[in-house]
């Protein structure tokens, strides 16, 4: 791909959720392509160009932890806030001291991903491949984002650089391992359905299948 | 990965025969029978428990029960007697009557239109039965009401076997009932990756201790925070019914009374299976687990020499027999559940090949393995009685779930042990200044693993060694002999100097040490015999050589020392015991 970038991230803690155990959150053994993305935009994004990831490269070995935390147990329900919005004196609040709900997490450490990805149009405006590719290699290196990156939730931040060059080898020791049916992305045009991949790792490199695709089932 | 290696297991008990239930079926806690003849009349209320083990209620397979909390779902032939008979021990009569109906209602709709007697003659009961009966016209049938109440029943034909609910066309006419009322929503199985309708709410998983009785769930979406995108419930996850009926149902096998595949611990339960049926599956429970009863290992009948030896060759290295290990890739998984009020998380997950379990078991066992100090001690301990060492007061219940979560996965893993664990044990020994044989083997289990980790060299052998150089072992071997100079010196004292002053020695010898070198001078003066005092400071000046005149001893010890600290006590302290064995041995010669 002639616009593609490689970018190297990493942190203490990943936490990529499955979605049938959000509530106790367990993470996937590896980054999502969904999570990359969100990774990619928080570093750069326009309307004029849609990230789409290609393959991803797991640097360390799969090490998971567990981690208890004590996290609010409600939201605040919509109707309250049309109410406030209407006559302007209701009460907007929760009392998070009234609702606590301690969550368990079983989540991944020091992790180290390489992302290559490249960008597409998604409109007719605005369409300077080169202008686009610059800036991001720019900001990638100065680190400039919009908003922290983050693995997986938002408190794991992530550390990111540009990869020059070859992309490293993984530490890991395991040649092929099927990770099974992963989360490709969420189809927001489509009620927010999951799309769910057959992942499979080799020599540490996962090939992300096209969000459209065949391989890739709702 | 966690769903579909359950879903996979759940397969394969199919495949073997193994006592699980079907879809639409599930395995429930029955007490008793209900015995109605072909007319529907009631003539005797059978008791299924068991009473060589204290009552204990058969556990049989019938039509799966609706998840219910707060709502009235009857089941369809089995419930409680609220639904059943329309009476119970909680005191709401109306609430019961109104229970009673819905379970009337039930049985109709599901079997009113097949042909069988058995349906037939409980449609017939119901329609007869009023819950007053109970005192009325079965009085004496009902005698040990008090014992009924509450419990769950099913029905029986007079003369027959078999169950109503066993029966073939009520079956058949169950699972075409089932099918006709599942989920409309169809979507993509995340377990099985095909088109499937989606299950609203997933069957609970009973079992794990700690949780609600009336089971948890894993995926579970019960309170606002926990929904997304505006979904509902388990939508918010999309699992078919089929995927989810099989994971739950290979759970709820799994944690089953007395299964052999699953270990209590921590906060939590550990459950274990293979991808084919192996030995390994029924040891691990051993390795991990309870052993509360320390004769079980010593014991070498049956079962537990088989464990022996697999745990001997393990450790040492050795070849394990062919039968043991036919198939190089068979895989093994284990998985830690630990309950959070209704819901279960998932404390650990680990897959691996069955040739990797037994490398980690066996380098777990040769990192504790220490001389022990009475011949009835474990020399495979469990997990669960090793991390006893690390609680407070010694109760099981202080085993901090972090510390047993960890382990488990170091075990398993082959990670160095977690951080806290050397910690606990040296906590542990300063609070009641005992190093027994468990907690010199912990000590010397994170100090070999840490070491061989960090490539460095870390030489500590099963007994003393006299060769080791390292200060804190030196310090500790020191502080044996000179309570057991003291011990000689005062026969039959309960505070020696380790009560009062082993905590300091271990980690601020400087302070203490040139105090209790003066007080063995006395302890030596007052023994007299001149071969006893001779062999005292023999054995101290062989010790004390290695430590440096210029340096003597260190102001404070850190974490690592004081563990060799405790160990050279240990070990001196053993090889003491020995020598007087081998004496006494002599003498009787």
């Amino acid at each position: 791909m002639p616009y593609g970038v490689k970018l190297k991230v990493s942190g203490p803690y990943a936490c990529f959720t499955r979605p049938e155990m959000k509530v106790e959150r367990v993470s996937y053994d590896v980054m999502t392509p969904s999570a990359a993305r969100g990774i990619l935009e928080a570093i750069y994004w326009k309307p004029a160009i849609r990230w789409v990831v290609d393959r991803l490269h797991v640097l360390e070995p799969i090490r998971f932890d567990n981690i208890r935390r004590n996290e609010v147990s409600g939201k605040v329900p919509v109707g309250n806030v049309k109410k406030a919005m209407k006559d302007g004196v209701s009460p907007v609040e929760a009392f998070i001291d009234e609702e606590r709900q301690q969550r368990a997490a079983l989540v991944l450490r020091d992790v180290a991903y390489v992302i290559e990805a490249h960008f597409e149009f998604s409109g007719e405006e605005d369409n300077n491949a080169a202008k686009h590719k610059e800036i991001f290699e720019r900001r990638a290196k100065k680190g400039q984002c919009f908003n922290q990156p983050y693995l997986g939730c938002r408190e794991f931040s992530a550390a990111f650089e540009p990869v020059e060059g070859e992309i490293e080898t993984t530490k890991m020791v395991e040649e092929e391992k099927d990770l099974g049916w992963m989360l490709h992305d969420m189809d927001y045009e489509d009620n927010m359905t999951a799309r769910f991949f057959k992942a499979t790792m080799k020599n540490g490199v996962i090939e992300i299948p096209p969000l459209n695709g065949k391989e890739v089932k709702a | 990965m966690i769903l579909q290696a359950l879903n996979q297991y759940y397969d394969r008990l199919i495949d073997e025969g193994k006592d699980v239930p079907m879809l639409g079926f599930s395995a429930q806690k029955i007490h008793h029978a209900i015995l109605l003849d072909k007319n529907g009349n009631l003539l005797q209320v059978q008791d299924l428990r068991d009473p060589d083990k204290r009552m204990a209620p058969k556990a049989m397979t019938v039509p799966e029960g609706e998840n219910r909390s707060a709502n009235i779902a009857p089941n369809f032939l089995w419930d409680n007697t609220s639904y059943v008979l329309g009476k119970d021990n909680k005191g709401n009569e109306e609430r019961a009557l109104k229970m009673f109906e819905a379970f009337k209602d039930r049985q109709g709709q599901v079997g009113s239109e097949i042909n069988d007697e058995g349906m037939a003659a409980v449609l017939a009961f119901l329609d007869n039965w009023s819950p007053d009966d109970i005192e009325g016209k079965y009085k004496d049938l009902f005698e040990k009401w008090d014992d009924v109440a509450g419990s769950n029943l099913v029905f029986r034909l007079e003369k027959e076997r078999k169950y109503v609910h066993e029966r073939e066309a009520v079956k058949r006419a169950w699972m075409d009932f089932k099918a006709k009322s599942g989920s409309e929503e169809v979507s993509i199985c995340s377990v099985m990756g095909t088109q499937a309708p989606i299950a609203r709410l997933h069957p609970k998983v009973k079992g794990v201790p700690g949780a609600q009785s009336s089971g948890a769930s894993i995926v579970s979406f019960n309170l606002e925070s926990f929904k997304s995108y505006g979904k509902d419930q388990s939508f918010n996850a999309p699992v078919g019914e089929k995927a989810a009926f099989a994971y739950t149902t290979a759970l709820n096998y799994l944690l089953r009374f007395e299964s052999p595949q699953k270990v209590k611990g921590g906060d939590g339960v550990t459950l274990f299976w293979s991808g084919r049926d192996s030995p390994l599956e029924s040891f691990m429970s051993h390795i991990l687990g309870t052993q509360e009863k320390e004769e079980e290992v010593v014991d070498d009948s049956g079962d537990t020499k088989d464990i022996r030896l697999f745990l001997e060759a393990a450790r040492d290295g050795k070849e394990l027999s062919k039968n043991w290990l036919e198939d190089e890739k068979l895989e093994f998984y284990i998985l830690g559940l630990s309950p959070n009020a209704s819901r279960i998380s998932i404390r650990f997950w680990h897959v691996c090949a069955a040739k990797e379990i037994v490398k980690r078991v066996g380098e777990h066992f040769s990192d504790l393995a220490i001389e022990r100090s009475f011949d009835n001690e474990p020399e495979f301990p469990g997990l669960r009685r090793l991390l006893r060492e690390t609680a407070v007061q010694g109760k099981w219940d202080n085993i901090s779930p972090l510390l047993s979560g960890g382990m488990t996965r170091s075990l398993v893993t082959g990670e160095p042990y977690p951080h806290g664990l050397l910690i606990a044990v040296l906590n542990r020994i300063r609070s009641d200044q005992k190093v027994n044989y468990l907690r010199a083997a912990l000590i010397k289990a994170v100090l070999c693993r840490n070491a061989r980790k960090g490539q460095r060299k870390m030489e500590v052998k099963m007994a003393l060694d006299k060769s080791n150089t390292d200060i804190g072992y030196r310090l500790g071997r020191l502080f044996a002999v000179l309570e057991k100079a003291q011990e000689k010196a005062q026969p039959g004292i309960k505070a020696t100097i380790r009560s009062r002053f082993y905590g300091s020695a271990s980690t601020t010898p400087a302070a203490v040490f040139s105090r209790l070198i003066s007080l063995k001078n006395h302890h030596l003066n007052k023994l007299g015999t001149k071969p006893d005092t001779i062999y005292f400071e023999k054995l101290i000046g062989e010790i004390m050589d290695e430590i440096d005149s210029k340096i003597s001893f260190p102001s404070h010890l850190n974490l690592e020392k004081q563990g060799l600290f405790a160990l050279g006590y240990y070990q001196q302290r053993q090889d003491f015991f020995k020598n007087i064995k081998n004496e006494k041995e002599t003498e009787n010669e």
